[in-house]
């Protein structure tokens, strides 16, 4: 088939397949003369250092001015003094400042699980064009898949990992030894390619490991 | 009917008329099927919608940098978007989360149109090179004429013809190798 043509028809059922289009932002929320969002992002965690440095020195200062006032002698009978800071606020101000650690902590934990599995993933296809499927996936696949044997015969040419991304099917995360992702790939097969198809494709692929140290475990599926 | 990006679209005819917000929003809803289809070829995995969001506040912060007379409000606004669409990638390749040069195609995997056949189309498509690979997008994906791709890109109308011939050729070339293999 000519090239223009089989172009023009595959624009054309790709854009046939596409929902809706999308809906732009209400400006009218935004204000006549609102910032650009990049100058409120970087707004925000320069507000949020300035919090956190007020309430560190809040603290300091208080601190001192406790520890630096004279001692009284032993016995003496003492009025108890407020403290500055309000007792009633400050379990509040540091649960939420534990939260907003633990949430950063735990967004930077899927990031990193993220980019690790992209890698993890390329050694496995590394390891399925090297040696094969069957081979490839005694190290690194979840026995439950090891069991599929007519996939065995897949001979992988090229395999690249486009993308990862943290998923919330499939369990999510649980934890840096298991969590599920949605991968990209980019394979190239000579012959069948079974389930997988010669080309761009995604899945969701869980990660689980006994222990750090160990390899993980990796399951595919094509859908949640 | 929605508009098709072969749409002649209409020029604003003074600065005036992109200042008021209902003005602008509705030049916006107008262009929004070939906004979301731009983005959705450019932008990364699941970041079509953030783009076009980001894109529409820089192009309302910064309307008053709109110049009919340089081409149409469309022209215009999917340039902005493509900047956004560029930006954005390169953030998420810093952040280690975009592996390989290839334009994620998610949205495309899985749920493919037409099988296999589209689906070698789109992974040669992605490994051209960068330009090449834009106005086949633009013209053959997004359905922009060839005018509006060379005005968008600040090229030629010829260059965007023998840009097209050239990826045309690169494609078949390789699909002829890739049957023959």
């Amino acid at each position: 088939m000519d090239i223009d043509r089989r172009l023009h028809e595959a624009g054309q059922r790709w854009r046939e397949s596409q929902g809706p289009a999308l809906q732009p932002p209400d400006l009218a929320s935004l204000g006549e003369d609102a910032p650009p969002r990049q100058w409120r992002k970087a707004l925000a965690p320069m507000a949020a250092a300035a919090a956190v440095a007020a309430i560190i020195f809040g603290f300091v200062s208080v601190n001192g001015a406790t520890t630096g006032a004279p001692q009284l002698p032993a016995g003496s009978l003492t009025t108890p003094v407020p403290s500055v800071s309000s007792t009633s606020t400050e379990p509040s101000t540091s649960a939420a400042r534990r939260a907003a650690a633990a949430a950063a902590a735990a967004e930077a934990a899927r990031a990193r699980a993220a980019a690790e599995a992209a890698v993890y993933l390329q050694s496995f296809l590394a390891s399925w064009q090297k040696d094969g499927l069957n081979a490839a996936g005694q190290k690194y696949l979840d026995p439950s898949m090891r069991a599929d044997q007519t996939q065995g015969n897949l001979v992988l040419i090229a395999g690249t990992v486009t993308s990862t991304q943290p998923s919330t099917a499939l369990g999510g995360w649980v934890s840096a030894d298991h969590f599920t992702v949605i991968a990209n790939f980019d394979l190239r097969f000579s012959g069948n390619f079974g389930a997988w198809g010669n080309g761009v494709s995604s899945r969701f692929v869980t990660f689980v490991r006994s222990s750090a140290a160990a390899p993980y475990q990796i399951t595919f599926a094509t859908g949640p | 009917m929605s508009s098709t990006a072969k749409d002649a679209p209409k020029r604003l005819s003074s600065m005036e008329a992109l200042s008021s917000m209902e003005a602008f929003s509705a030049e916006l809803d107008r262009i929004m099927p070939v906004v979301t289809h731009v983005a959705r070829r450019f932008a990364p995995l699941g970041d079509a919608e953030d783009v076009i969001q980001e894109a529409c506040l820089a192009a309302w912060r910064y309307r008053h940098r709109f110049d009919p007379e340089q081409g149409s409000f469309q022209t215009w606004m999917v340039r902005i978007l493509l900047n956004e669409s560029y930006k954005t990638d390169g953030r998420r390749r810093r952040n280690g989360l975009l592996l390989g040069r290839l334009a994620d195609r998610s949205h495309f995997s899985t749920q493919p149109p037409h099988g296999d056949s589209d689906r070698q189309l789109e992974t040669l498509i992605a490994g051209l090179p960068r330009r090449q690979r834009e106005v086949i997008e633009l013209y053959y994906f997004v359905d922009l004429p060839v005018q509006q791709v060379a005005e968008l890109l600040g090229i030629s109308s010829g260059t965007v013809k023998s840009t097209l011939a050239d990826a045309r050729r690169r494609i078949q070339f390789r699909l002829a190798g890739e049957e023959t293999s």
